[in-house]
């Protein structure tokens, strides 16, 4: 199973990377040191090199915790990596992977001055310094993802990737460095780093992400549960259609208090009022095709609404349902860019629309 | 004759795919190799595939995000994925069963671990 060629480009590719790590101090390099170290920890082992498999336990260790932001490179990690490097070369060629002699040292150099970086991380523009700043004042957590990229992925891949939902679920993205249109550009192997705001601390972020999370700033504790509970549900319909809105009302009504509007200014204005009055809406059933305004709007402007106010928390968010004629739910689910809590097929389906509701109450609804 | 079942083996190192492949041939499966999560989905969506071999670490998209969107298609629900990993891990291992593996194995592989994996599978 020992291919030398194998191990010889990990190797390579190794200095490379120490080099380069070295010579810019951009440590997100560190990414590309820690996959190639994790290909030669699982090929050595592979090929029964057993008496490498301590120090390549340990450098892996090393690098996972500098690229999770744990500890700084430091000219320390450059000694262990060339260390390992030369110990793995004569493992190799010697055919005597038992024969491990002690790492080389090099006289410790003085660390490179890092480039200059803000709190929030090397080279951001005023616009991410500023959602950074904002996610901060609203009392936010603030993350960054460092993710491994190949090149060649096209755009609707990359933005559609599993990483990018999950934040869109747990948070809100700030931005992607480098854009789509700079990686798909870039180098071979590229670190994509994700910079994005939410609510949960990062214990919870951690259950769900896997790749590299540095918590920038932590959130402010959340206020106890017993506030924001409240009497009674607010339920808003936003329906040009006469018939379907009273229909909805008569069938809302029952279970809060309902308010009904029949155009998105109309449906909005109320919507800001809840929030100004601090008594927001917890759910509303939209029709997606309005005389002025598409259904799509509505939904980003509330959800924009919300995070102007520092409501960051989905389970504070106002419930949007999309109310539609339009049956081909993959395709409508698809082309709602900014995520619907659910749908209603007109015409409507009571059941599904009550039993919506009555979770939305036990979950908020003081008993 | 009826087609060979057919395995999907995810793993970005031609080295460790190459020894999968070569099992997974001797045991009378079709193999097909991609080399990371989304090249895997990608396979995973147009054929159909008996069993699913993902390794953890990979660029693009990860083994547990494979895992979690490989899941998601109703074709795969009952599929055995099998996560492989460097990494003995309890914290890793319950993760990898939580989204829907079906077994976590740590490499190195041997003939001897793909056995009892086989015995398991029956």
């Amino acid at each position: 199973m020992l291919d030398p060629g194998h191990f010889e480009d990990l190797l390579i590719r190794l200095e490379r990377d120490v080099l380069a790590i070295d010579a810019t101090g951009d440590s997100s390099i560190v990414h590309l040191l820690f996959r190639t170290v994790h290909n030669l920890k699982s090929s050595s082992a592979q090929a029964g090199l057993a008496a490498l498999a301590g120090d390549l336990h340990a450098l892996e260790d090393s690098m996972d915790r500098v690229r999770r932001g744990r500890v700084p490179w430091t000219t320390a990690c450059y000694d262990q990596v060339t260390g390992v490097i030369d110990r793995v070369r004569l493992a190799i060629h010697s055919g005597e992977p038992e024969t491990v002699l002690e790492a080389p040292r090099e006289p410790a150099r003085p660390d490179r001055p890092a480039p200059a970086a803000s709190a929030w991380g090397p080279g951001l523009t005023q616009e991410e310094e500023a959602a950074c700043a904002l996610a901060k004042a609203v009392g936010l957590g603030v993350y960054r993802i460092e993710k491994l990229f190949r090149r060649g992925l096209d755009q609707e891949t990359f933005l559609g990737l599993p990483v990018l939902e999950d934040i869109r679920e747990l948070g809100k993205l700030i931005s992607i460095r480098p854009s789509w249109e700079v990686y798909s550009q870039g180098a071979e192997e590229q670190v994509v780093q994700f910079l994005f705001a939410s609510p949960r601390s990062l214990a919870e972020l951690s259950e769900v992400l896997f790749d590299p999370l540095i918590a920038l700033q932590e959130p402010a504790p959340a206020p106890p549960a017993a506030a924001r509970t409240r009497e009674r549900l607010r339920l808003l319909i936003i329906e040009d259609d006469a018939t379907t809105g009273l229909l909805m009302s008569y069938i809302l009504r029952q279970h809060g208090e309902t308010v009904l509007c029949e155009t998105g200014e109309a449906g909005l204005a109320a919507l800001r009022d809840g929030l100004e009055l601090g008594e927001p809406f917890d759910l509303v059933v939209l029709d997606l095709f309005l005389p002025d305004m598409h259904g799509d709007a509505i939904l980003k402007e509330i959800r924009e609404e919300e995070f102007r106010r520092g409501i960051h928390d989905p389970r504070e968010h106002c419930v949007v349902i999309i109310n539609t004629a339009n049956s081909d739910v993959d395709q409508l689910m698809h082309s709602l860019k900014n995520e619907p809590d659910g749908y209603l097929i007109k015409p409507i389906n009571v059941a599904l629309l009550v039993e919506k509701v009555e979770a939305l109450k036990a979950e908020r609804i003081r008993a | 004759m009826a087609d060979k079942p057919k395995a999907l083996v995810v793993d970005d190192t031609p080295f460790h795919s190459n020894f999968l492949r070569m099992f997974l041939t001797s045991k009378g499966y079709e193999v097909t190799v991609a080399g990371d999560g989304v090249e895997g989905l990608a396979a995973a969506r147009k054929d159909s595939f008996k069993i699913v071999f993902s390794d953890i670490e990979m660029p693009n998209m990860n083994g547990i995000e494979f895992l979690r969107s490989v899941k998601r298609l109703p074709a795969y629900l009952s599929t055995p994925v099998i996560m492989l990993s460097t990494l003995d891990d309890d914290a890793m291992r319950e993760k990898a069963r939580s989204f829907g593996a079906f077994h976590y194995m740590v490499k190195p592989f041997s003939s001897a671990k793909m056995d009892e994996l086989f015995a398991k599978l029956k």
